[in-house]
Order: C-alpha cells, then structure tokens, then sequence
C-alpha cells in the first residue's frame, strides 16, 4: 500500500514537473520572452508573433496572438499604428504603465509578468505586448472571432415570446441576461473548469434573492470538479448532479435568455459555460418539467389547461402500455364486455403474446424516433411513411399485431412528445412499469408507481426537496405549479430557494 | 462498510416485498385474452336421469373472414356432478378455458328452481370468476338450455339480448331485474322473486321473451305473477322507475284507452301497530303524464282531470290490493319484504311476532294501500283530438 502511494508521490511530482515552467516569469530581453513563448507555441502554426519598433526610438516591440481569434483591424489601429507612431517613446524612464495610460488605444488592458497568465490569455483571443527591457508584457482585449448570431432555439420553439436564444460565445449570453435585468444586484462570477481545456464559465445569480446555501454548495461541488476538460454542460451536470446515477435531472437547462433570466428572478442560479448555448440553472425541481415559458406569455386559463394536459401525458405516456398489458393479461373481467370482444376479435391469427407485441411496438417507435431526430428533414418524411406504414398498417393487416396494441404505441408516443425535457426518464420508467404489470399485473403497475414517487420524494436539487409544492393540495402550492394563476396572484417567490427576500409582487403596493 | 449493509437490506427488503406481491395477490398469472372463450351467459338444467348437472354455455367465437375477425355466439352443453363439475368439462369439449368474469345472466330451469335452487348457484357466490351480479332467471319452458338457444330477432348473442331486456325494465316495470347477489339476500329474510323468461313466437322465429315474475319461499319456487301483477309487485317494492298505466275510462266502448306515462314513483312501507294490530300501510305517490287517449272527454278541465285521477287511484289500489292478497293466501311468501319492514320500525312487536311470521303473520298481515297520483300534464295536446264525442 506504502508503495503505492509513493509511485503515485512519484508520478505526480513528475507530472508537476512537466507542467510549470522552470522560470514562470517573463524576462527583460525581448529576445528571450519570444524565444519563450515560440517554445511554448513549438508546432502551432497559428500561433503568431509580429515584431516591431518604434519609428523614433528604435525601441523593439512585439505582439503574440492566435490566427483568426483577433479583430485585425483593431490590432492593426489601436496596437501597432499607436506604438510604431508613438513620438513620445523613447525616455528610458517610460514604463509599461505610460504605455498603457498613454499610447494604447484599447478599453481593457492589463499587465502580468506570468507566463501562465499571458499563455492563457492568449489562448482566449488577447493580443499580448511584449516590450523590449520591461519585465511585464501588456495583454490587450482583443478578441474578435466569428461567432453566431442569436436565433430561435429549435428545442425550446414559442408562439409568443421573445425569439432570441443563447449562442456559443460566453459574453454574448451574459449580455443578453443582462439586458433582460438591468440590476447591479444580478452578480456574475467567473471561474475556469477543466485542466486542459480552461473552460470559462459565469455563474449568474440576483444577490438579496438567491439563497446563499444553494449558492456555496454550488461553489463547493463546482470545486470538487477535476476533469481535463468540459466540452458542454451536460459534462458539468453530471459531474455535480446530486443524485448521479437517478434519471431525473436536479438540473435544469435552457437556451432562451428569458426563461434564464425568469429563473433568476426566482432565486435561482444559472451557470453559463463558454461554447455551449445550453445555459445550466440550479436548483431544478420536478414541476419545472411541466413549465414552458411561453405559460407566462399567453393567458393564464390556457396555459393553466396546457400544463394540466401535459401532466396527464406524462402520466398516460409511462403508463398506458403497462395498464394495457395488465388488464388484457391479468384482469380481463375489469374491461368492460364489449370492449374485451373487440380486443379478443383483434388478437385472433397474431401470433406473440401481447406482451412481446407491445415491446416489440414499443422499441419500434424509439427506433424510429432516434433514427429521425438527426436526420435531415427530407429523409425524415421518408422515415415516418416507412414508419407509418410498415409498422402501422401493414403489420395490423398481416396480423403480426393487433391494433389496439399500435392505437396504445401511438397514445404512448403522442403523450411522450408533449413533454421533451423527461424523455430519457419516461422511456426508462414506461419499460420497467411494463416489465413488472407483464409479471404482476396492476399489482405490479402500483408497485412501480410506489416505487417512483418514493424516488422523486426523496430526491433533492441542491438541498431543495424535488417535489417542493407538491406534496401537500393547498392554494400557495397550486399557483405556479400544476396550474398557473394570474400573476396578480402570484405574490411570493418559492419559499426554499429566496428564504430572505420572499415578496415578489405586491400589487397597489400594499405593506406585507 | 455502513453504505454495503444498507444497499444488503435494501435489496433485501425489496425482495421480500417482490415474493410477497406474488403469493399474496389474487390474479397472478398472465393470460392472453383469446387463450380462453368469453363466455356471455349459461343456463343450468338437470339431465334425463335428474342425477347431473347439464349446462349450456353460450361463448363468443371468432371466425377469420379474409383481414376481418367476425364475431358470434356460440353453445356447448356438458354434464357433471356439480355446477363446477360440468364447467371444467367444457375442457374435454372445447380444449380451451372458459372465461367467465363477462357472463352477464344465468337461466336456471323450473325443475331444479322447485327442488331448490341453492346448490345450482352457491357457485357464482363462491367463486371469484363468476361475478355475482349476473342478471339470474327462471325458465317457464321444459328446460333452460333451449331459451339461451333461442332464435334471437336481431344478430346479438342471446345473453346480450336477455340482458338487455332486464336492464331496460325500467322503461316497462314488468318484471324485476334481480341480481343473483340481490336474490340470495331476499332469500336471507324468506320470499324472493326472480324474473321469468319464456319462448314465444315471433316472426315465426322462436324468441326469449319476459315472462313475469317467479316467486320463491326460502329456495323454493311455488308460483308465478303475471307481467301485470309483476307490476303491481313492483310498485310495493318501490322499484318502478318508468312504465305505463292503461285505464279505460268511461267503460262506453273498448277503445276508449287512455294511457298514463310513470315518470317518478315513490313508495313508503310504515306499519302501525295498534289494539294489537299490525297494520302495513303502503304510501304510493306516483307523477304520471297522459301519453296517449282516445276518448273525446276534454281532461283539461279541473272536474274531468281529477276523475281521471280517481280512477287511476282508485285501479291501481284495486290491483295493488288483490296482488298482495294473492301473495298471502296462495303463496305465502314474504316477497314484498314486510317482514324487514317491521323489524326496523317496531323492532319489539317483530321479536314478539318473528317466530310465527311466515307460518301465520304474513298471512294474516292487514294492508292499507294509500295511491295518489299526480297528473303533470297531457303532452302536447291538451285537448283531446275526437272532435265529435260519442256520447
């Protein structure tokens, strides 16, 4: 055991030692700084080193960049023009700082003398300015690649409501929150994540709303995260999930700033993370998967029936085959009579009992499901008449299945698509509430569902109980939950996640 | 260490409650539905010799016409010792299961009614198959068997046919529709009633067709009521929900009918006790409209209105009154359920009375049969259409 820890000491001191630098600062000579920096940079052709002098004092300088991740123009205006025309250069006693205060034309420019630090900054799209017998070079904000234009999430479509969705680039997203909130309550906080791919992430809250707890524990599991890099969000919530291996999320995800900024609003927190458009919000509680932004764009009665429709098929699409299967296999007397007929008249010549057919018709749509979402559209029309020909009518009419097993696929499969976000968990539950109904009937169907709520009851998002609101039938827990009320109504904010500043809406201004 | 020993108890623990959900509920095992035949009515009868059971099961059968499956009825009759017996004979015959949750009626032949009916049924109660809110019926004809066998009219099963007819008596009130759980709690407190089925013929087709109303002392059946008497029973029995009156008024000729539509019915049983007396005295208020009437008295007139009313009363009390006395004297059978009557309203008089009440109480049982009928109104027509009257 000893001698294992002491390989480990070994090879993690080696890799200490590959890693820094021997001299992590930068030099006077300029001469050395490049050769530095070329080293560093050792077969990156697209790392870039521009030398240059002073016209009046010969004084050498030189600027390093990545190709492409610059705006040129500015580099060209505002860098090389000012300090190769610059006449006032040329007093020894001019330090890094004059040349910051007086000659660069750029609205963000700091100074370091860390080759970690310049490296990094380089690496993000920051011109550096290494000067020729000053220690400190001078990192200049430039970045200046292409990046996408804001358009309407495909995943996350609205009638009414704002049409703009987050893009890849960090900033832009951080400047369409707060364009939404014009507070300097709302807090953004930086942090890096992953050991070589130095992910920047923001971490965006209201301060005086969100609950500090929820916010250190945040802080203590993103801490906990040592990973060589984060390619998307979905990386970060499973790496801080709290229950890691359970199929409902604790965290959510959206890619309308909107809904964004409405969470905040709420108390909660978001997690923006450069490259992705999914910006991540924490906590995330169940209902949240019946919650669509656009509920609070159109009238109230209408999105109050919405969400009531999309719990109902949340519900109808986990359990009708499982129902199906338990009262054509098992209770055959709580069918009514005529319908049992019609049944038995339609399972006469199929040749797999009805609980084969119904997995095969099952793993059927999800076949065709997967194989069309990554499709383009003029393959997909060609999917769904296969689909629906071959798998709908064909089959019923060669009496490979009957068709009240593809009428309850169907309901399975319609019910499914009102509710996206739970589709990972619903395919998971659906089957094995199949599994135990084929081998116990409905007392098999209730075990599962038994089964199910002690999971979600017990489940927590960030210290916030899963189920918050729905535990108990009182008229607080109904406003923004199942249904939702006016907003005239909706006065408080969720009591776990603003335990300090609760008052949300006061209309007429009313003392609370 | 502590985090192994509680996923051990879990797994445990979830295992138990696995194995228990299998020996302990009811239904456990899987079936496909077209493994068995539906079976959508039986009749029981005995056979020749007297000493079987002989059932006739009616199941619904599908026969494969090109992509369609069609669907019709099909019988089987098998003998056995007992009821059950004869049913898991039908294996030997049919080589499938009978299923039995959706039978909705069960004939039973006058034969083994007479002798005693209990052990014909005692199954249905019993068994968790067989439901006991299956419509029961006495057959009027040599056997059971050959009224589910009868020519339906219309391309139903028979049993459906059957079925239906006693669920529609509310329409007709000529026969009491009586579930076997119902019959065997009338049978609890003495006299039962069950429908009567007979074959007539219809369109030179033999059809089922509602025959009155069979009454039973203990298990016993000891005589019929015919459909008009059946509703006079009913009417005691506070089970009319619709039906017609038909009164001939005036008495000139025959044809002047007049036809009274029951919408609502309401009947009270009280008795009074006094000088030693037990009195039962039947409260009917029954709502009526006049649905049809060719006569050319005017009955939107007060005076003629309330003769109507009177005579109407006044026929149905005479019925009432005769139906009852037919009971006590011919059959002597409590299918009224006085007897329940009077244990709840003068539990004391009952403990003194209950010993002698189905030899000689019931008998002797005086009645008062209070009618009052309310006329709503005459339909559309509120003046009669003869113009010129015949009288």
């Amino acid at each position: 055991m000893f001698k294992k820890i002491k390989n480990k000491n070994i090879i993690a001191e080696k890799v200490k030692d590959t890693k820094a630098p021997d001299n992590s600062c930068l030099s006077k000579a300029l001469e050395d700084n490049i050769a530095k920096f070329k080293d560093l940079f050792r077969d990156d052709d697209t790392f870039i080193i521009r030398q240059f002098a002073n016209r009046d004092t010969e004084i050498k300088c030189c600027i390093a960049y990545i190709a492409d991740m610059i705006d040129k123009a500015l580099v060209n205006d505002n860098i090389i023009k000012p300090m190769i025309l610059c006449a006032s250069l040329g007093d020894k006693a001019d330090t890094t700082d004059k040349i910051m205060s007086n000659v660069l034309m750029s609205n963000e420019v700091e100074k370091s003398d860390s080759v970690e630090q310049i490296t990094q900054s380089i690496m993000r799209g920051d011109t550096v300015l290494f000067i020729d017998g000053f220690k400190e070079a001078v990192i200049i904000s430039t970045v200046g690649w292409q990046t996408r234009q804001p358009s309407e999430p495909e995943a996350e479509r609205v009638l009414r409501g704002p049409r703009e969705g987050f893009t890849e680039s960090l900033n832009m997203n951080l400047t369409m929150i707060r364009r939404r909130l014009s507070t300097h309550n709302l807090k953004f906080k930086y942090r890096y994540l992953g050991k070589e791919s130095n992910t920047k992430i923001c971490l965006c809250y209201i301060e005086g709303i969100v609950n500090r707890q929820i916010l250190d524990e945040l802080n203590r599991r993103l801490d906990t995260i040592d990973i060589d890099g984060i390619t998307g969000s979905g990386t970060i919530v499973e790496l801080i999930k709290d229950a890691p291996y359970c199929p409902f999320k604790t965290i959510g995800g959206t890619e309308r700033p909107d809904v964004a900024s409405g969470k905040l609003l709420e108390g909660h927190i978001a997690i923006v993370v450069d490259g992705t458009p999914f910006v991540l919000t924490v906590p995330f509680i169940f209902i949240e998967y019946f919650q669509s932004s656009e509920d609070y764009y159109i009238d109230f009665y209408y999105s109050s029936i919405n969400r009531l429709l999309r719990i109902f098929s949340f519900i109808l699409t986990i359990s009708s085959p499982a129902i199906y299967i338990a009262m054509t296999t098992f209770h055959q007397e709580m069918i009514p009579t005529t319908f049992i007929r019609s049944i038995t008249a339609a399972r006469q010549g199929v040749p797999f009992p009805t609980f084969i057919e119904m997995l095969v018709l099952l793993l059927a749509f999800e076949l065709l499901r997967e194989t069309g979402i990554r499709m383009p559209s003029s393959v997909g029309t060609a999917i769904s008449v296969v689909g629906g020909l071959v798998l709908g009518s064909a089959a019923v009419e060669a009496r490979i299945v009957s068709a009240p097993v593809v009428i309850v696929v169907a309901l399975t499969a319609i019910t499914g698509l009102t509710t996206p976000k739970l589709k990972g968990p619903e395919i998971l539950i659906r089957f094995s509430l199949l599994m135990l109904s084929s081998l116990l009937g409905l007392y098999g169907y209730i075990f599962g569902i038994i089964g199910l709520l002690i999971l979600l009851y017990q489940l927590r998002s960030f210290g916030i109980p899963y189920m918050m609101a729905l535990t108990k039938f009182s008229k607080d827990n109904l406003k923004d939950t199942v249904i939702r009320v006016s907003w005239k109504q909706i006065k408080y904010r969720p009591k776990f996640m603003a335990p300090y500043n609760r008052v949300r809406n006061n209309p007429g201004g009313k003392r609370q | 260490m502590k985090k192994k020993l509680y996923s051990a108890k879990l797994i445990l623990l979830s295992g138990l409650i696995l194995l228990n959900s299998i020996a302990l509920c009811g239904c456990w095992n899987y079936r496909d539905i077209e493994k068995s035949s539906l079976v959508s009515g039986f009749a029981i009868d005995k056979n020749k010799a007297g000493d079987k059971y002989m059932l006739t099961v009616e199941i619904i059968d599908y026969e494969m016409s090109g992509k369609e499956a069609k669907q019709s009825a099909k019988y089987i009759q098998s003998e056995g010792k007992t009821v059950f017996d004869a049913i898991r004979n039908v294996i030997d015959i049919l080589g499938k299961r009978l299923y039995w949750a959706h039978a909705s009626i069960v004939i039973i032949s006058e034969e083994i009614a007479k002798e005693g009916i209990i052990p014909a049924i005692d199954l249905i109660l019993r068994d968790a198959e067989i439901r006991s809110e299956m419509y029961i019926l006495i057959s009027t004809e040599k056997t059971a068997g050959e009224v589910l066998l009868q020519d339906p009219l219309v391309s139903q099963t028979s049993s459906d046919i059957i079925e239906y007819m006693l669920a529609e008596q509310k329409d007709v009130s000529k026969a009491p529709a009586v579930e076997v759980y119902k019959f065997l709690n009338d049978y609890e407190s003495g006299g039962s009633a069950i429908p009567a089925i007979k074959l007539t013929e219809h369109m030179s087709k033999k059809t089922a067709e509602i025959a009155g109303t069979a009454i039973f002392k203990t298990d016993k059946l000891i005589g019929y009521l015919n459909t008009n008497e059946s509703k006079c029973f009913l009417f005691v029995r506070n089970e009319i929900k619709r039906g017609l009156i038909t009164l001939n008024e005036n008495s000139i000729n025959d044809t002047d009918n007049i036809t009274l539509e029951i919408f609502k019915s309401k009947t009270k049983l009280k008795p009074s006790y006094a000088d030693n007396k037990l009195t039962m005295n039947i409260d009917i208020l029954t709502e009526v409209s006049i649905a049809e009437m060719s006569t050319s008295v005017d009955y939107s007139s007060e005076k003629n209105i309330g003769k109507l009313k009177k005579d109407a009363e006044e026929k149905i009390k005479a019925s009432i009154e005769a139906v009852i006395k037919k009971v006590q004297l011919e059959y002597n059978s409590d299918i009224f359920d006085f007897g329940t009557i009077v244990k709840a309203y003068k539990p004391s008089v009952w403990r003194q009375i209950e010993q002698d009440w189905d030899e000689s109480i019931f008998k002797g049982l005086e009645v008062a049969v209070n009618v009052r009928i309310k006329i709503r109104n005459c339909g559309f027509s509120s003046k009669p259409l003869y113009k010129n009257s015949r009288n």
